[in-house]
């Protein structure tokens, strides 16, 4: 598993808008007040909080991935690296999709784990590409699925 | 203040949090609106999680929490796994009062030995005694990437066999020297090759033992798998403390059930021994032989306790490490060598031969790779450098034959 270097926070975001629709994940409005007053706003939190679905935990179904996207996160500030990591659990929710590379700096060797573990599955070394990032051009980002990398 | 907080909302309604700093350029690029700013919203950490508490907490799983210090603003934990399984997240001190009686609302809610994820630097002794006395277990985890990935990978079995050394003839006069890495407790280490230990030279080539989290069986077990393909037949797994979590098991209300849930964890993992940084108690080494038929041994310590002797319990040992390699001021020098040597050999004066001696390596400070140097300095004393498992059959034997004799620290954690 070769990452792609340098990413930047433009590439970042719109990796996190792709896998943000492909994990059906995105931000949508949900008609809250906004620069209301606080005890307002917690009413109406409170509210739809009171009427959402417990967020699922049950066992987790795991599979062999056949597609998934790697991001090499050296170059980010420590909020977006957290953003990348709470993006990686939503997407990751419907199977390994997303893999963050050089999260900590002490430990950027480590990602050669997988590396080898990839290796070893018989998975091939195939980047996601500056291309396929940025073939989307901005923010019309449907289609982007053919983006996400295929091992196979 | 908010950041755990918009991590339980992106739980519940798929919301992807950011930070105020990168929501602008966020918009900008991606397009996506913001559905809700939790700046300004309350006055201070405790009344947030206090709302969360009431308001979101209800919809979030029951068999876990991460405990992430928002205020150390580098560890950020796995916020992966968390937001994936949907567990709480809360910035709470088990320290401070009005904290630890918010925290403590938290912990209720959870399942009996549910993982407490994250290590709260400043607070460790207390956060792991709040969370035992709730008969929860922790699960060290500053700065675990991707465990969110591996978790959801199928691994090739469902169980893994480690080597295992053969049974000895006999047990000569010499001293039985075997090194372990420490901090195995920790989803961190596996999940960052061992800190890196895992690549140095000099594994494979002399006997070496490393502590494993046996929840990663569970967790992600493609972790273990891949540790566990990769060993040489000089590497050896060790059960890290305190057994399956770390937990300070004499607060444990829960802990036959830890017990046993480690026996079973470690028959998945054919774990043997068992690391415990609780002091030694003749009621839980009772226990352990009860619930845990099948262990052939308990170390204890962190670092080094080398006066403590060693002691059988319904025909266990029970040991303490010797020692632990200290950090070094600059770069590793023959005198460095010398000093960790002679600290082997101190050892085995005060104790005659035959003998054990466990040493306990820091993975941020030694590694395989240090244990020819100290095996250079250790002069003419008669050595042998042998596989944990071999170590502690030899302190078994030893055990069984010497009166115990010496005295053992009280119990309690």
């Amino acid at each position: 598993m070769r990452m792609r270097p340098g990413s930047t926070l433009i590439e970042l975001l719109v990796v996190i808008a792709i896998v943000a629709i492909l994990a059906a994940t995105l931000f949508r409005s949900y008609g809250l007040a906004e620069n209301g007053d606080p005890s307002a706003e917690l009413d109406a939190l409170a509210a739809k909080l009171a009427r959402a679905d417990p967020a699922g935990t049950g066992p987790i179904e795991r599979t062999r991935p056949a597609t998934m996207v790697t991001v090499d996160c050296q170059r980010l500030t420590h909020t977006q690296k957290v953003a990348m990591m709470f993006l990686q659990g939503l997407a990751n929710r419907r199977g390994p999709r997303l893999f963050l590379g050089g999260l900590e700096p002490f430990n950027v060797g480590a990602d050669r784990w997988w590396s080898i573990w990839s290796e070893s599955t018989g998975l091939r070394d195939a980047p996601l590409t500056g291309r396929v990032l940025w073939s989307g051009s901005g923010r019309s980002l449907v289609g982007w699925s053919s983006g996400m990398r295929s091992y196979r | 203040m908010s950041q755990n907080i918009a991590g339980m909302f992106g739980a519940v309604f798929s919301w992807l949090p950011c930070a105020p700093d990168d929501l602008t350029a966020a918009r900008q690029a991606t397009g996506l609106s913001v559905v809700c700013d939790l700046q300004g919203l309350w006055g201070d950490p405790v009344e947030a999680q206090r709302w969360a508490l009431q308001h979101v907490a209800p919809k979030l799983s029951t068999g876990e929490i991460g405990c992430i210090a928002t205020r150390e603003p580098e560890v950020r934990l796995c916020r992966d796994w968390l937001i994936m399984r949907a567990a709480p997240m809360v910035d709470l001190s088990s320290r401070v009062e009005v904290e630890r009686a918010l925290k403590d609302e938290y912990y209720a809610r959870l399942m009996p030995l549910s993982i407490v994820w994250g290590w709260l630097t400043a607070d460790v002794d207390n956060h792991v005694e709040h969370a035992s006395r709730r008969g929860l277990r922790v699960i060290c985890s500053t700065n675990s990437p991707n465990l969110s990935f591996l978790a959801q990978i199928s691994p090739k079995r469902t169980s893994w066999t480690q080597p295992h050394s053969e049974w000895l003839r006999e047990v000569g006069r010499k001293a039985y020297v075997s090194f372990v890495l420490a901090a195995g407790d920790t989803a961190s280490v596996m999940l960052t090759r061992e800190w890196g230990r895992w690549d140095e030279a000099a594994r494979g080539h002399v006997p070496f033992a490393w502590e494993v989290q046996p929840l990663l069986a569970r967790v992600a077990p493609v972790v273990l798998e891949s540790c566990y393909d990769s060993a040489s037949p000089l590497d050896r797994f060790i059960c890290g403390p305190s057994g399956a979590g770390y937990a300070q098991l004499l607060l444990l209300p829960n802990r036959r059930a830890f017990m046993e849930d480690t026996a079973a964890l470690c028959a998945v993992c054919d774990l043997d021994i068992v690391g415990l940084h609780t002091e030694f108690s003749p009621d839980m080494a009772r226990d352990w032989a009860t619930y845990f038929p099948t262990a052939k041994g308990f170390i204890y310590g962190w670092a080094g306790r080398p006066e403590v002797p060693p002691r059988a319990v319904d025909g266990k040992p029970h040991v303490y490490y010797a020692l632990m390699p200290e950090r070094p001021d600059g770069e590793k020098t023959r005198e460095y060598y010398e000093a960790v040597a002679s600290a082997i050999r101190d050892h085995v004066r005060s104790r005659g031969l035959p003998c054990v001696v466990l040493v306990h390596m820091f993975p941020d400070v030694s590694g395989p790779d240090d244990v020819p140097r100290i095996v250079e300095c250790l002069g003419d004393i008669p050595v042998e450098i042998v596989p944990v498992d071999t170590a502690l059959e030899v302190l078994g034997r030893i055990t069984a034959e010497q009166p115990h004799s010496g005295h053992w620290a009280p119990g309690g954690y």
